[in-house]
């Protein structure tokens, strides 16, 4: 599942998947795999992306069900 | 308009603290390196000039072998942090490595164990040697294909194209021993095709592949880039 979050995330700081890659210290396909759902990070990845985002994990990488919508 | 400016300086402030840093060629590693390649020189210069007399040539042997597990040991311990660093890949491409050695391996296996079987049939028109050396290339050539369409096999900072320089090299000299090879007729054998005859062919036709394959990567990841990262543009005065 794609993971749009990250990618809106990365474009609100007008950061590429380079400068997010290097960031964090990985390769750029890496990124490029997380963003399109190919690769799940682990958790010190994600939180790797996250304080270089500046977002919480949920913000992130909590896939919302049908079920949790509604109930919000 | 404040705030685009500030958080566009903050994010640059954070990808700058965070760059990754290329490692770069150290002192101690150029040290290292010139004693290693001064101890091979020593070890080929104590083989060859060795004296034909069994004892002492025994004791030279004994001497180079032990030279040589010294060598070694130097090397592992006095570039083991800087091997470490040259060999970070990230968590993905070593799971993508991890994957790709696997699929070589039961490609490898299960082509040579055919291969040792057939032997019988085979046996009539080919070296069993070829076969064998054919397994074991098909079994790198998927490895390798699995890692490089991945992006598991180039480190971030590696330069392809000295990767592929250095491969055309090798085909170049190959192709060179494959052709005399040729030439002498060393290729069929009583109708046999020999091992000595198309080794270097097969060398060849594995470092093409290899090559042909690294280039078309890098033109679908040209592709990549440019549909999944947009310009960004920064109109003037926007700051």
């Amino acid at each position: 599942m794609k993971n749009l979050k990250l990618k809106s995330a990365r474009a609100h700081f007008d950061m590429s998947q380079q400068d997010l890659a290097d960031a964090v210290g990985v390769s750029r396909q890496t990124i490029n795999a997380i963003e399109k759902g190919d690769y799940n990070p682990t958790i010190k990845l994600c939180i790797a992306i996250c304080k270089a985002l500046h977002k919480t994990l949920d913000e992130l990488f909590w896939e919302e069900t049908e079920g949790e919508e509604r109930n919000d | 308009m404040c705030k685009i400016y500030l958080t566009f300086q903050t994010s640059c402030a954070i990808v700058k603290t965070q760059k990754m840093e290329v490692p770069r060629v150290t002192k101690k590693r150029k040290t290292i390196w010139g004693l290693v390649i001064a101890a091979i020189f020593v070890l080929i210069a104590m083989i060859v000039v060795a004296p034909k007399d069994s004892s002492v040539n025994n004791a030279m042997l004994i001497c180079a072998v032990i030279l040589g597990l010294l060598l070694v040991a130097i090397f592992v311990v006095g570039m083991h942090k800087e091997i470490m660093e040259l060999s970070e890949y990230d968590e993905r491409q070593i799971a993508m490595q991890g994957k790709a050695y696997k699929y070589g391996f039961w490609v490898a296996s299960i082509f040579n164990t055919a291969a040792v079987f057939a032997d019988d049939v085979l046996g009539k028109y080919v070296e069993i040697r070829v076969v064998l050396m054919a397994g074991i290339l098909l079994g790198f050539a998927v490895m390798l294909s699995y890692a490089i369409l991945h992006d598991a096999y180039f480190r971030a900072y590696e330069k392809k194209s000295w990767f592929t320089v250095g491969k055309l090299i090798t085909l170049v000299m190959d192709a060179r021993v494959a052709y005399t090879a040729w030439q002498r007729g060393n290729v069929i054998v009583d109708g046999v095709v020999t091992f000595e005859g198309v080794a270097d062919l097969l060398m060849c036709i594995f470092l093409t592949y290899i090559v042909v394959i690294v280039m078309i990567k890098d033109l679908m990841g040209r592709k990549e880039k440019k549909d999944e990262e947009p310009e960004i543009e920064i109109r003037p005065g926007a700051f």
